[in-house]
C-alpha cells in the first residue's frame, strides 16, 4: 500500500534523507523511531505528497507520490506534528472545510464529521473556537482533520501528544480499530511505548537514514545481546556476586538481587546450583524481557558510534 | 488544469475569517464609508471656488483626483491581507495542515488571491460608489462611466500588483514580522505610482492613466507569474532547512562558481586549472547557453539607439554646430575626464544595474543600460538635424572606446537580466536561493570578460578626444 525505495531529500546543502526505502501493508501499522532531526516529518512529507524527493520512488495506494501528487494527497491523512488549527473557527465548520477541500458531498461530510466527533466524545464542544479549547481537544480535532475524508493510509506524527491518559487510550483503540479496516498506518513518535503497543513494525531512522526494520520482537533480538536474568536472594547479593563474577556478564546488583547476561540459558542450573552450594539463599529467578526504548537506545548507541 | 471547486473554499474560509473579526472589519468599513464622504463633501465645497479662480480648468479634475484617493484607501487594505494570509499563516503553523490537502500549488495560490482581494476590491468599488452618489447628492455633479471605469480598473491592478508582490515578499520572509519589513519595497514604488497618477490626473493626461493602467497590468503578469512559482510546498518547506548561515551560502556559492555551465563537462575540462577553465571552457558555454538573452539585449540597445535618433530628429531643441565646433577649437568642448573617472563610472552604474536588476526582475538591467545609447542616439539625430553627418558623429564620439564598451555593456546587461530573472523563473529543480546564486556566480564569471572595460576608460580617456578633434578640427 505504501512503498518507498532510496528516498533521498537534499535541502540546499543539507540531506534530510539519504537513501529510505520501506514497505507498509493494507492492515499494518509502522512506527517510525527516531531522534529529532533524524528525517521522520520529511519522510512523512514525501510519502504525502506534499514534498517531492530528490531522487528515488515512492508509490502510495499505486499513485506515484510526484506524477500523481493531488491524488496521494487524496487518498492519505495527515496528522501534522503542529496541529495547526484555525482558532477562530468552530471545530465543526473547521472539519467542514477540510472535508470541502477534499470534495465530500455536502450531507456525507455532515454526517462523517459528526460521527468522528461524537466518536472521540467532542459533541459538546464542536461548535466553540477553537482557539478556546485545550491541548488534548485540540489534538483530537487535528486527528480527526486527517480522517474526514476516510484515507486509505494514515501518516500520524505524535498521535497522542498532550493527550490525557484516557484520551491517548481512546486514540490508541482508535488507531487499533484502523487497523483492523485493512488501512495502513505509519506512525511517527517519541513515545516507544506507544509505538511497541500499536505497531506491527518499527522503522528506527538516524541521520537520514534507515538504520534497523523488523518487528519489536526482532529488533529485540538482534539488538538486545544475550537473555537478561535476574536472581533475588534472601540475603546479600555479595557473596553471589563474588560467586558469578566472571561467569557471565553482570549488568546490575542492589541489596538483594543481580541482573545479568548469559549466552546460553542452559547455564543457569548450574550457576544456581553453584550459588546455592556457596550458600546463597535464593528467593527466584526470572528470564527480564528488554523493552523497546532499550532497543532502541542501543541502536542508536551503535549508529553514533559506527 | 486549475478549476475554482478547490480555490473556493479557500478563498471563502479566508473572506469569513477576515469579516468575521470586527477589528478587522469594522474599520475597513468606517475607513470604506467615511473617507469617500469626507473628499466628496471637501470636492464639493472647494469646486465653486475653483472654478471662480481659473473658469473650470483645474476644478474639472479634482473630481477625478478624489475618486482615485476614494478608491485607493480600500485596495491599501489587500497589502496587509496578502501579508497576513500568505507568511502570517506560515506563522501560525496553520500552513502545512493546507499543504497536505489535495489542492495544487496553483489552486491554493489562487484561492488565498481571491480571498485577499474580494474584500479590498469589493470595498474599493464601494468607496467608489460612496464618493459618486456623494457628490451627486451633495454638489449636483456627475461622474462620467469612462472615469469610473479607468479608476475601477487601475484601483483592480494596483490590488493585483500588491498582493502578488506580497506573495513573493512573504516568500523571502521567514516570519510575518521580516515580511511585513520587506513590504516596504512594495510601498515605496506604489507610492510614487500615487503621486504619479495624481499628477497625470491634476495635469488633465487622462490618457497617460491608461498606459500606466497597461504598465500595471504587465508588472501585474509578471509579479502573479513569479508569485505561483514561489508559492509553492517545496519553497514554503524548504525555509525550515533555510537559517540563514552564510557559511552555508559561501558554500553554495562556490560550489556553483567552480561547477562547469550546462552541467556534466567533458573529463578533459576537469583537468584543467580553474583559472584556465574559466576562459577557456566556462565563459565560451555561458555565451552559448544564454546567447538569446544576449542578442536580446543587443538588439534593444540598436531600438535604444534609433529610438533616441528619431526623438533627436524631432525635438524642437537643436544644437548649435557651428559653436560646437568653435569650442572644439578652444579646448573647452570636452570634458576633461581621466582614466580612473571613466572606469569607476562605468563599473558603477553595471554594479548599480546588477543590484537593481534583482529588485526589478531585469527590467533595470534593460532600461538602465539602454540609456546612454538613447542619449547617444538623440545626439546623432541633433546633430542629423543640423546638416551633419550623423555616422561621422558616432564614429568620432562613440566608436573608438564603444569597440569596447558596446560589447561589455551588453553582456553585463544579458546576465543582470538573467540575475533578476532568477527571481521570476528560477530553472526547474531550483529554489529562487540556488537560482538567485547561480545567476550571480554567472554574472561574476562573465566579470571576466568586461577586462575590454579597463581598455574602453583607457581609449575614452586617451584616445577618443583626439580622434574627435582629428575628425572635427583636422588634426588641430
Amino acid at each position: 500500500m505504501v512503498e518507498a525505495f532510496a528516498l533521498t531529500k537534499c535541502f540546499i546543502n543539507f540531506w534530510a534523507l539519504q537513501g529510505i526505502s520501506l514497505k507498509v501493508r493494507p492492515g499494518e501499522v509502522l512506527a517510525l523511531l527516531g531522534p529529532n532531526g533524524a528525517g521522520k516529518t520529511t519522510t512523512i512529507r514525501i510519502l504525502s505528497a506534499v514534498l517531492k524527493p530528490t531522487s528515488g520512488r515512492a508509490t502510495v495506494c499505486g499513485h506515484d507520490v510526484v506524477a500523481d501528487a493531488p491524488r496521494v494527497r487524496s487518498v492519505v491523512g495527515v496528522l501534522t506534528e503542529l496541529p495547526g488549527l484555525y482558532d477562530r473557527m468552530s471545530a465543526r465548520s473547521y472539519l467542514e472545510f477540510f472535508g470541502e477541500l477534499h470534495r465530500l458531498p455536502r450531507g456525507l461530510l455532515k454526517r462523517r464529521v459528526n460521527d468522528l466527533l461524537d466518536h472521540f466524545h467532542l459533541g459538546p464542544v464542536a461548535d466553540r473556537r477553537l482557539g478556546t479549547l485545550s491541548k488534548g481537544f485540540r489534538q483530537k480535532v487535528a486527528l480527526i482533520r486527517a480522517l474526514v475524508h476516510d484515507p486509505r493510509v494514515l501518516f500520524l506524527d505524535e498521535p497522542t501528544s498532550a493527550m490525557d491518559p484516557a484520551s491517548a487510550r481512546q486514540v490508541r483503540e482508535f488507531i487499533a480499530g484502523l487497523r483492523r479496516s485493512d488501512r495502513a498506518i505509519i506512525i511517527s513518535t517519541h513515545n516507544l511505548a506507544e509505538a511497541e503497543l500499536l505497531a506491527d513494525r518499527v522503522a528506527v531512522v538516524a541521520r537520514g537514514r534507515l538504520v534497523a526494520e523488523g518487528t519489536a520482537a526482532e529488533l529485540k533480538r538482534l539488538f538486545a545481546g544475550p537473555p537478561t536474568f535476574e536472581l533475588k536472594f534472601t540475603g546479600p547479593a555479595e557473596a553471589a556476586r563474588r560467586a558469578l563474577d566472571g561467569e557471565v556478564r553482570i549488568l546490575a546488583f542492589g541489596p538483594g538481587h543481580i541482573r545479568y547476561q548469559v549466552a546460553d540459558p542452559a547455564r543457569n542450573p548450574g550457576l544456581v546450583g553453584r550459588l546455592v552450594g556457596a550458600g546463597v539463599g535464593i528467593l527466584s529467578l526470572a528470564e527480564v524481557s528488554p523493552n523497546l526504548e532499550e532497543v532502541y537506545l542501543r541502536i542508536l548507541g551503535g549508529e553514533g558510534n559506527s | 488544469m486549475t478549476g475554482l471547486h478547490g480555490p473556493l473554499p479557500l478563498a471563502r474560509r479566508e473572506v469569513r475569517d477576515i469579516l468575521g473579526d470586527w477589528r478587522v472589519s469594522l474599520p475597513m468599513a468606517v475607513l470604506t464609508a467615511v473617507f469617500p464622504l469626507l473628499l466628496a463633501f471637501a470636492v464639493g465645497w472647494g469646486l465653486p471656488l475653483l472654478e471662480q479662480l481659473d473658469g473650470g480648468g483645474v476644478a474639472g479634475r479634482v473630481i477625478p483626483f478624489g475618486l482615485m484617493l476614494a478608491a485607493f484607501v480600500p485596495i491599501s487594505f489587500s497589502l496587509i491581507l496578502a501579508l497576513e494570509s500568505f507568511a502570517g499563516e506560515r506563522d501560525r503553523n496553520t500552513l502545512e495542515a493546507l499543504l497536505t490537502s489535495p489542492l495544487t500549488d496553483a489552486e491554493l495560490f489562487l484561492g488565498k488571491m481571491l480571498a485577499v482581494l474580494t474584500p479590498p476590491v469589493g470595498l474599493s468599488l464601494a468607496a467608489m460608489g460612496i464618493f459618486a452618489a456623494a457628490l451627486k447628492l451633495g454638489a449636483g455633479r456627475n461622474i462620467h462611466l469612462d472615469l469610473l471605469l479607468l479608476v475601477g480598473l487601475l484601483s483592480v491592478a494596483e490590488a493585483v500588483v500588491m498582493v502578488a508582490a506580497a506573495v513573493v515578499v512573504s516568500s523571502h520572509a521567514s516570519s510575518l514580522r521580516g515580511a511585513n519589513i520587506l513590504a516596504s519595497f512594495i510601498i515605496l514604488p506604489i507610492a510614487g505610482l500615487l503621486q504619479l497618477e495624481a499628477l497625470l490626473f491634476l495635469v488633465g493626461e487622462g490618457r497617460g492613466l491608461w498606459l500606466v493602467l497597461a504598465g500595471l497590468g504587465v508588472v501585474g503578469v509578471i509579479l502573479v507569474r513569479t508569485g505561483v512559482r514561489v508559492f509553492n510546498r517545496e519553497e514554503l518547506l524548504a525555509r525550515e532547512h533555510q537559517g540563514l548561515s552564510l557559511r552555508r551560502v559561501a558554500q553554495a556559492f562556490w560550489s556553483y562558481l567552480q561547477a562547469p555551465p550546462g552541467g556534466q563537462a567533458p573529463s578533459r575540462v576537469g583537468r584543467m586549472p580553474l583559472p584556465v577553465r574559466l576562459y577557456v571552457y566556462d565563459l565560451p558555454q555561458l555565451l552559448r547557453i544564454h546567447r538569446t538573452p544576449i542578442l536580446v539585449v543587443a538588439g534593444l540597445f540598436v531600438v535604444g539607439l534609433a529610438l533616441g535618433y528619431f526623438l533627436g530628429t524631432q525635438s524642437p531643441y537643436q544644437v548649435n554646430w557651428g559653436r560646437v565646433r568653435a569650442a572644439l577649437g578652444v579646448g573647452s568642448g570636452l570634458p576633461e575626464v581621466g582614466f580612473g573617472w571613466v572606469l569607476t563610472h562605468n563599473l558603477r552604474a553595471m554594479a548599480i544595474t546588477a543590484v537593481l536588476s534583482v529588485f526589478s526582475f531585469g527590467a533595470a538591467a534593460l532600461l538602465l543600460l539602454m540609456a546612454p545609447f538613447v542619449v547617444a542616439g538623440f545626439i546623432a539625430g541633433q546633430v542629423a538635424a543640423g546638416g551633419e553627418d550623423p555616422l561621422l558623429f558616432l564614429a568620432a564620439f562613440i566608436l573608438p572606446h564603444g569597440l569596447f564598451e558596446v560589447p561589455a555593456a551588453v553582456l553585463a546587461g544579458a546576465f543582470c537580466l538573467r540575475l533578476g530573472l532568477a527571481i521570476m523563473a528560477p530553472p526547474a529543480g531550483q529554489t529562487v536561493g540556488q537560482s538567485l546564486l547561480f545567476g550571480l556566480a554567472d554574472l561574476l564569471k562573465v566579470g571576466l570578460l568586461l577586462v575590454p572595460l579597463f581598455v574602453a576608460a583607457y581609449v575614452e580617456a586617451n584616445v577618443t578626444p583626439q580622434v574627435i578633434r582629428w575628425v572635427y578640427l583636422g588634426g588641430r
